[in-house]
């Protein structure tokens, strides 16, 4: 996966361009690669980025980009549970000066267009703005410090989005203009500088309140990244991360500091904790490898979280790939301004992964178990789950899984599932049994992708859903 | 004699009320056990013999012709004892099995039938299952799901990355209609490691819904000498365990286990496997 053309169609300017639009577009990663990173390959649960109702599905944009000179079209249809038929559409192409894409469908969270071409000796863009300045103090949401991978240098919470333009010159030191709308505000920005150096404003068209502008200045490298960023009102929040490879090892360090009344103008529902400090370590011997973290953070006065984490792998030639995890949770995640925050007591948490190998047909199986007692007792969230993947006749495949899971009243529990164009975390609930039965077959130059679900809950109706996509990807020259 | 005499039409009833109220205490106090209609003797996981086949959708790895025979006390219950025959054939890849079995008397028993196709290569193999339940006094009823009908499917795969380890996952009722089983099953993860003639095995089950439990967790050990094998099983909530023992003499295996139960009585279990390798 591209990180840094995820869901954004790429556009194929000249090499100075693509860097200035790099910086510009500020590591587009999405959630797609935080999902990625933080599904099983790292034992973690995925979870739907904060601002994000609980216990609600959750969709966001896959990490899949085009080369230049192609062009994909997507058709499909799907039944939600208990909906109606839904049809979707999705087109999207590149070349070497214009890259555009367009997804269409009835309530579709993830429609809209986003069009680019090269223009006025530089990139012109219209459409879903997906930008992030520096850490995304400003734009595009910073991190999140309760992620791992947050501590990863490529890995960022999904980009703000909005409807609006930008334009991005061509150059060593790069010149970025944008205006939208972002969370019902009229911005408009100004940035001049790329992944290594930048500064950047953005303000209300209407400064109406001491908010209504915000600045930015930052610095990113191999091993230290830092961005600062003020309101009018001299509110602040700065934060900075630094990653050491050592023999054997590697170490990464955060730390973010602020006002508490500091809110991103593009989003004031992602502001996230106004202090923060987080340690990841990953290291071991040969026969074993190890994954510790630990992180703090502070939204407000009384409202603080902490945890801790510390993941094992037994490197087990031939015998398929084991990992096994403890953590515990403590505080609040959620802490959006303005709503009342329920506290969440001590959560522990334990899981087992196995996976059997990545040639022919694969078996993983995982456990996980979730307690509001040491060495997660009183359980609260409890999910087994097993998924086999297996290929068939010709470029075909099959893929099942099956998850029994139990979750306790006001807890939340989200299973992750890849689909033609999105990720979806299916949020589940209650005491039941979910099977999800994959299969990709080659059709007419093209792919088409089906998935049948069932979801049987105690005390439910048994819920059916399923979507069938047509895909094909070809060249244009 | 003191008191009333209990009039001959009594006496059945009693019986049967008696055997009620057992099958019911055996039913509730014995969730996780392994209490279906092809549950022979054998460790948790994939095995050769046909009846474990129908039994966890797990198909055998070799493409032999079996043919299986099986009897299931329930926790010392006299009237709740299975008795069930099961076929099993295996082409090429092609794995496939029918069964039939009975447990219990007429008033409280049922009759079972099953079926499971799979496919099994060198390093894996994968199953589907089916099972169809019905009262035994209900054979006059016309054939409708219902509470005396009952059916359900289900699947299973293993996967041998190495020669001696393997890891299984079994939801053999993953979708039911009609009669409720004897006793819901979930999904059962394991693993088992095999070093020699010695073998152990994890596997962790998880709990049907509706029931508010934990699960069960398994582990066991094995012995192989010569041409008999003896196995040892321990199962918690509550902490048990089993004794299992099969010996094989030109093609037949001839295999008992008996499972422990800290409330109930035994669970002794016998079988005869003709055909197929261990």
């Amino acid at each position: 996966m591209n990180a840094r053309t995820a869901g954004t169609p790429a556009c194929a300017p000249a090499p100075a361009v693509r860097r200035a639009r790099a910086a510009a577009l500020g590591a587009a990663l999405g959630l797609g690669a935080a999902l990625a990173l933080a599904a099983p390959a790292f034992a973690q649960s995925p979870e739907p980025p904060p601002e994000a109702p609980e216990g609600v599905d959750y969709e966001a944009e896959r990490g899949d980009s085009l080369h230049a000179g192609e062009v994909e079209v997507d058709f499909g249809a799907g039944r939600r549970e208990g909906g109606a038929l839904a049809r979707r559409q999705r087109v999207r192409l590149s070349s070497e000066g214009l890259a555009a894409g367009v997804r269409e469908g009835r309530g579709d969270p993830l429609a809209g267009g986003t069009f680019q071409w090269n223009a006025l000796g530089g990139v012109l863009g219209a459409g879903k703005v997906v930008r992030r300045w520096g850490r995304g103090l400003v734009l595009g949401g910073g991190s999140q410090p309760w992620v791992r991978t947050a501590l990863d240098a490529d890995a960022t919470s999904p980009p703000s989005r909005a409807d609006g333009w930008w334009y991005t010159s061509a150059g060593a030191r790069p010149i970025a203009l944008l205006g939208g709308r972002f969370a019902r505000r009229d911005l408009g920005g100004v940035g001049w500088g790329d992944e290594r150096a930048g500064l950047a404003a953005l303000g209300e068209r209407r400064l109406r309140s001491r908010g209504g502008a915000q600045w930015s200045a930052w610095r990113g490298g191999d091993a230290l990244s830092s961005e600062l960023a003020m309101d009018r009102a001299g509110r602040w929040r700065a934060e900075a991360g630094a990653w050491r490879e050592l023999p054997g090892a590697r170490v990464a360090l955060g730390a973010r500091a602020g006002s508490d009344a500091f809110r991103p103008l593009a989003d004031a529902n992602r502001d996230g904790p106004s202090q923060a400090l987080t340690a990841g370590l990953s290291a071991g011997p040969a026969a074993l490898a190890a994954r510790g973290y630990a992180a703090l953070w502070r939204f407000r006065e009384g409202q603080t979280g902490a945890r801790a984490s510390l993941e094992v792998e037994p490197r087990i030639p031939q015998h398929g790939a084991l990992v096994i995890g403890f953590e515990e949770q403590h505080g609040t995640r959620r802490a959006p301004a303005n709503t009342v925050v329920r506290t969440r007591g001590m959560r522990q948490g334990g899981w087992a992964e196995w996976r059997s190998g990545a040639t022919g047909p694969s078996l993983t199986l995982r456990e996980e178990t979730w307690g509001r007692a040491a060495w997660a007792r009183g359980r609260v969230r409890a999910v087994s789950t097993v998924r086999l993947e297996a290929p068939l006749v010709g470029a075909a495949s099959i893929g099942v899984t099956h998850a029994v899971y139990r979750t306790e009243s006001g807890e939340s529990l989200y299973l992750p599932e890849t689909e033609a164009d999105r990720l979806v975390l299916r949020a589940l609930t209650g005491d039941g049994e979910r099977t999800r039965i994959e299969c990709d077959v080659p059709v007419a130059h093209g792919e088409v992708r089906a998935a049948f679900e069932l979801n049987l809950a105690e005390g439910r109706p048994t819920r059916a859903q399923w979507t069938v996509d047509w895909i094909r990807r070809a060249r244009t020259r | 004699m003191s008191g009333r005499a209990q009039s001959p039409r009594a006496i059945p009833a009693m019986a049967a009320f008696a055997s009620a109220v057992a099958l019911a205490f055996a039913c509730a106090l014995a969730p996780a056990a392994r209490a279906q209609d092809f549950a022979g003797p054998a460790p948790a996981g994939p095995a050769e013999s046909p009846a474990t086949f129908l039994e966890r959708a797990l198909p055998p790895a070799a493409p032999a012709a079996t043919l299986a025979a099986l009897a299931v006390r329930w926790d010392g219950v006299d009237e709740l004892v299975t008795r069930g025959l099961a076929a099993g054939i295996g082409w090429g890849p092609a794995r496939g099995a029918i069964g039939v079995s009975q447990t219990g008397d007429w008033e409280l028993g049922w009759t079972g039938v099953a079926g499971a196709a799979g496919a099994a290569f060198a390093n894996g193999a994968c199953g589907l299952r089916f099972a169809a339940r019905r009262d035994r006094e209900a054979d006059a009823a016309p054939l409708e799901l219902g509470p005396t009908l009952g059916v359900e499917t289900g699947f299973a795969a293993w996967i041998a990355p190495a020669p001696d380890f393997v890891g299984w996952a079994s939801a053999p009722a993953v979708w039911r209609r009609g009669a409720a089983p004897p006793l819901e099953r979930a999904l059962e993860l394991g693993v088992r490691w095999r070093s020699g003639d010695a073998a152990a095995w994890l596997a962790h089950r998880a709990p049907p819904r509706g029931i508010d439990d934990s699960g069960e967790r398994v582990g066991g050990l094995s012995l192989v000498f010569g041409a008999t094998r003896v196995w040892l099983e321990a199962r918690d909530r509550p902490l048990r365990g089993s004794l299992g023992i099969e010996a094989r003499v030109h093609g037949v295996a001839l295999g008992c286990e008996v499972d422990s139960h800290p409330v109930l009585e035994e669970t002794a279990r016998l079988g005869v496997t003709l055909g197929g390798v261990r």
